[in-house]
């Protein structure tokens, strides 16, 4: 195949993936990278460094929007950047340490927990109003609400940091669940907040990715451009489609994506 | 919406849409002259020779990761003019691991 067709494919897989990442508010890295390696034969590390750049894209781009709506902690954003940081720069050094297979089998079980968000969405708590002492000496709520667990929050905010890292993807749902459901914040200061981080947290396993030479230019750029496109269509989509009638669509989906690396990894 | 938040917002777009407007002249122009070359993304990553066209692109590739880390340094900058002391500190940590990690 030419690299002006295997580019075109590229970018068109790579809009489905950010069109169904932005619809199931998964993030475009969780469908695009197995769409890399499984669809396209792309090697496990370059798979996730296109993924890693795509992740940084439409994240900026979603914040961009979010950060004018006033919906977005910059507080708590910014104290949990500390820890998501940190694990995203120790999780892309076991990235380079592990074998692909490996990655592969941790990124089958990241898609099944995914899948199993998509179909049954944690049923949403009552927003506290009781601070975590820490919250209150920080200045950490916002209209509204108060914030609790904060210790907690922020050490499962490393375990996602290390995920993104090592898989190349935003790892969107797992700060959300530190959020809301350990942080207890109303959804949407959630995913506007979890949305802030996640360029950030890229962008620490970015160096590391570039050193190895995981980010190879011909395959980020029509990657990049399709995830951002699809992205940007599926935020305006989201408004006018019922996706709750697609979720078992998409979650099975997943499913699939989820066996396929996995034997991918054990072969 | 306070001025910080409007400027986060326009720093972010603009990084951005520099980036992916870079990266696409780039990609094309390599494109327009090895286009009809064989594709592979196969073998495991090595760091190689980039052509100049690849390094345009690698260019949009570095001014996306630098988008988010200019955001921070602009959160630094507007906590210090706060006096606010903790956040400073904290967004100037956040700074320094993304340079220490980069750089």
């Amino acid at each position: 195949m030419t690299l002006t067709l295997f580019s075109a494919e590229l970018a068109a897989a790579s809009m489905l993936a950010g069109l169904i990442g932005a619809l199931t508010g998964l993030g475009g890295g969780v469908l695009l990278v197995p769409l890399l390696i499984l669809g396209f034969g792309v090697n496990v590390h370059l798979a996730a460094g296109a993924s890693l750049i795509s992740v940084i894209a439409t994240s900026s781009g979603a914040a961009s929007s979010y950060v004018r709506d006033g919906l977005t902690n910059i507080r708590i954003g910014i104290l949990l950047e500390v820890a998501t940081t940190l694990g995203a720069v120790a999780g892309a050094l076991v990235a380079s340490h592990l074998s692909t297979s490996a990655i592969a089998v941790i990124f089958g079980i990241v898609l099944l927990y995914s899948a199993a968000k998509t179909i049954a969405p944690s049923a949403q708590p009552t927003p506290g109003t009781a601070d975590d002492p820490i919250a209150v000496r920080l200045r950490l709520g916002g209209a509204g609400y108060g914030v609790q667990r904060v210790p907690l929050g922020f050490a499962v905010m490393a375990v996602a940091g290390a995920l993104s890292g090592l898989l190349g993807i935003g790892s969107g749902a797992l700060k959300v669940l530190a959020m809301d459901r350990i942080m207890r914040l109303p959804f949407k200061v959630s995913t506007t907040t979890s949305n802030f981080m996640i360029g950030v947290t890229a962008a620490a396993s970015a160096g590391i990715y570039l050193r190895h030479g995981y980010i190879d230019p011909l395959l980020v750029w029509p990657v990049m451009l399709g995830v951002l496109a699809g992205a940007l269509c599926g935020a305006r989509l989201l408004h006018q489609i019922r996706v709750a009638s697609l979720r078992w669509l998409f979650s099975a989906v997943i499913v699939v994506l989820a066996v396929e690396m996995i034997a991918k990894g054990i072969r | 919406m306070t001025s910080l938040e409007r400027t986060v917002s326009t720093a972010l777009r603009t990084g951005v849409i520099l980036a992916a407007l870079i990266a696409g002249i780039g990609g094309l122009s390599y494109l327009a002259l090895h286009g009809s070359d064989p594709a592979s993304f196969t073998t495991p990553p090595a760091l190689r020779p980039l052509s100049a066209s690849e390094r345009i692109i690698a260019l949009g590739v570095l001014v996306m990761i630098a988008t988010p880390v200019v955001r921070v340094a602009l959160l630094a900058i507007a906590f210090a003019r706060q006096r606010d002391a903790i956040f400073a500190f904290l967004s100037t940590l956040v700074l320094s691991v993304l340079l220490a990690a980069l750089l």
